[in-house]
C-alpha cells in the first residue's frame, strides 16, 4: 500500500494501518539504526521508539506522501540520543553472533567480497557519527541530499560537505587498506 | 556514473546489516508502549511499567511536557513515597514478575527479602484481591539505573471495587517530602501521615493554561502527559516506616476519608 494513503488511514486512526507501516519499514528502521548506532539492543531500542512516535505523532505529519525522511528524521534523533546515552556492553549473544556470522563458509569470490564490505564497514564505522548518519542516509536509505538536509534540520550544503569529508575519508581507508593487503599478500 | 567505491560503499552496508531484522517481541514491545503512553495504564501489569518522574527543580518543572507519569497505584506508591529524590535517582521503573495469592505471602516475602505487614481482610470490609513482588529500578535522569530494589504491592477490593493498594519496600535511600502532610496520626512510636495528590493527565503537546501554571506552583499538583484526553485522578496516601520497612498504603479515587485510612493502616501495624 502507498505511503500516503497509509498515513491517511493511520491518521483516522486505523490500528491495521499502523500494522501495515510497520511490517514494511521495521527492517529499513531496525538496519538503519544499526548503522547509525552500530549494535542491535540500540538499533531495537531506537526502531522501537521511533515507530511508537510515528504512531503517537502521526497528525503532525503535514505532507502524506514525506512518511520515509519524516521516519528517517525520528530515527536518527531517537539513534543519536540512546547511542549518546549508553555506553552498553555487548551482550554474549550478539558477540555469539557476530562471530558465527564472520565464520560462515563461503565460495571464494564471496569470501573476498565479505572481507571487503567488512573493511569498508569498518572504515565506515570509524567516521564521525554526523558523517557516518550522513553516508548511511544517502548509500543505503537512498535519499538525496535534500532530503537528507530536511532529515537532519541542515543545509544542504552541510550535507554536502559532510558527504565529500566522508567519501574523502573512506576513499583513502579503501586504497591504503588494499595497498597493505596487495603488500602482506 | 558513480565511481566504483561508491558502489562498494553501498554494497559493503547492505552487507553487513542484511542478516539484521527486528526481533519477533519488537512489535509487542511497541504496541505496549503505545497503550502505555496513549492510555492511563490498567493497575498491575504485570510487565515493566515506567514512572516518571517528579521533577526537583523549578527549572524541570515548567517544561512539564518532559514527564511522563503513569497513573497506577505502583506508579503512584512509588513516586510519592519515595519523596524528593535523593543523590541521582529522578525516579523509579517497576517491573512485576509473579503474582501471589495470600496463602503464598511466606514465598513473596522469600522473594522480597523482609517481611511485610499485610492482611487478608480489614475491619471496613476490603479484602485481599492479589499480591505481586517485583524488582524496582531507580534511575537517573539519563535513564540509567542507579540501584535496584524489591517492592511488593498488594491490591484490595471491597464491594467489587479495587481502589486501595499496599506498597511496601526497603529501597536504600529515602528522599523528604516536599508537602507537608495533609493530616497526621501516630500507632505507638509510628508516626503515620497522611496526603492528597491531584494528578491533571494530558495528552502530548498539551499547552499549559495559566492556571495550569499556578496549579503546578503547589506541591500536591502534578500535570502529566500520557492520555488521549484531559482527566483527573486523585491519589491519596497514608505513609509509615515500620522496621526499615517504608509502606505506603493508597487510595486511587477512593471515597474513603483520611481518618478511615489510618484506620486500616494501624490494623496492618497491628498484623501478626
Amino acid at each position: 500500500m502507498e505511503d500516503e494513503i497509509l498515513v491517511q488511514q493511520l491518521k483516522k486512526g486505523s490500528r491495521e494501518a499502523f500494522d501495515l507501516l510497520y511490517e514494511k519499514y521495521k527492517n529499513l528502521v531496525i538496519r538503519t539504526a544499526y548503522l547509525i548506532t552500530g549494535n542491535k539492543p540500540d538499533s531495537e531500542d531506537a526502531a522501537q521508539e521511533t515507530f511508537v512516535k510515528v504512531y503517537l505523532h502521526i497528525s503532525e505529519l503535514k505532507n502524506d506522501a514525506g512518511l520515509k525522511p519524516w521516519m528517517m528524521q525520528i530515527l536518527v534523533r531517537t539513534a543519536y540520543r540512546i547511542g549518546k546515552k549508553r555506553s552498553r556492553e555487548v551482550p554474549d549473544e550478539e558477540i555469539e553472533s557476530l562471530s558465527e556470522s564472520q565464520t560462515v563458509l563461503s565460495p571464494l569470490g564471496q569470501m573476498i567480497k565479505q572481507e571487503e564490505a567488512g573493511m569498508i564497514f569498518r572504515a565506515v564505522e570509524a567516521l564521525p557519527v554526523k558523517q557516518r548518519t550522513v553516508v548511511v542516509l544517502y548509500y543505503y536509505n537512498e535519499l538525496s541530499v535534500g532530503e537528507i538536509a530536511r532529515v537532519l534540520g541542515c543545509r544542504e550544503g552541510t550535507v554536502k560537505s559532510r558527504l565529500h569529508t566522508a567519501r574523502k575519508f573512506l576513499k583513502g581507508e579503501l586504497e591504503n587498506r588494499m595497498d597493505i593487503r596487495s603488500k602482506t599478500s | 556514473m558513480r565511481p566504483l567505491y561508491e558502489d562498494k560503499i553501498r554494497t559493503a552496508l547492505e552487507m553487513q546489516c542484511g542478516d539484521i531484522s527486528a526481533s519477533g517481541t519488537l512489535k509487542q514491545k511497541i504496541d505496549g508502549e503505545i497503550r502505555r503512553r496513549g492510555k492511563v495504564i490498567p493497575m498491575y501489569l504485570p510487565e515493566e511499567q515506567e514512572v516518571s518522574m517528579r521533577k526537583q527543580s523549578e527549572q524541570n518543572r515548567k517544561h512539564f511536557n518532559t514527564k511522563k507519569l503513569v497513573i497506577g497505584v505502583a506508579a503512584a506508591c512509588l513516586l510519592i513515597s519515595g519523596g524528593v529524590f535523593a543523590g541521582k535517582t529522578t525516579g523509579y521503573i517497576s517491573g512485576y514478575d509473579k503474582i501471589y495469592s495470600y496463602e503464598e505471602l511466606d514465598s513473596a516475602e522469600e522473594r522480597l527479602g523482609f517481611s511485610a505487614d499485610v492482611v487478608e481482610s480489614f475491619s471496613n470490609g476490603y479484602s485481599f484481591e492479589e499480591m505481586l513482588v517485583g524488582d524496582t529500578r531507580a534511575v537517573d535522569e539519563n535513564g540509567d539505573t542507579v540501584y535496584t530494589f524489591p517492592e511488593l504491592n498488594v491490591q484490595y477490593i471491597r464491594d467489587g471495587v479495587s481502589d486501595i493498594a499496599l506498597c511496601a519496600d526497603m529501597r536504600p535511600e529515602k528522599g523528604e517530602q516536599a508537602k507537608a502532610p495533609d493530616l497526621t496520626d501516630q500507632c505507638g512510636d509510628i508516626a503515620l501521615r497522611y496526603d492528597v495528590y491531584t494528578y491533571k493527565l494530558v495528552p502530548e503537546g498539551y499547552e499549559l493554561t495559566e492556571e495550569d501554571k499556578e496549579n503546578l506552583e503547589r506541591d500536591d499538583y502534578e500535570i502529566s502527559e500520557g492520555s488521549d484526553e484531559i482527566e483527573y485522578a486523585q491519589m491519596t496516601h497514608v505513609l509509615w516506616e515500620k522496621d526499615g520497612v517504608y509502606y505506603d498504603l493508597l487510595g486511587n479515587d477512593t471515597a474513603l476519608s483520611g481518618e478511615e485510612m489510618f484506620a486500616m493502616a494501624k490494623e496492618l501495624i497491628g498484623a501478626e
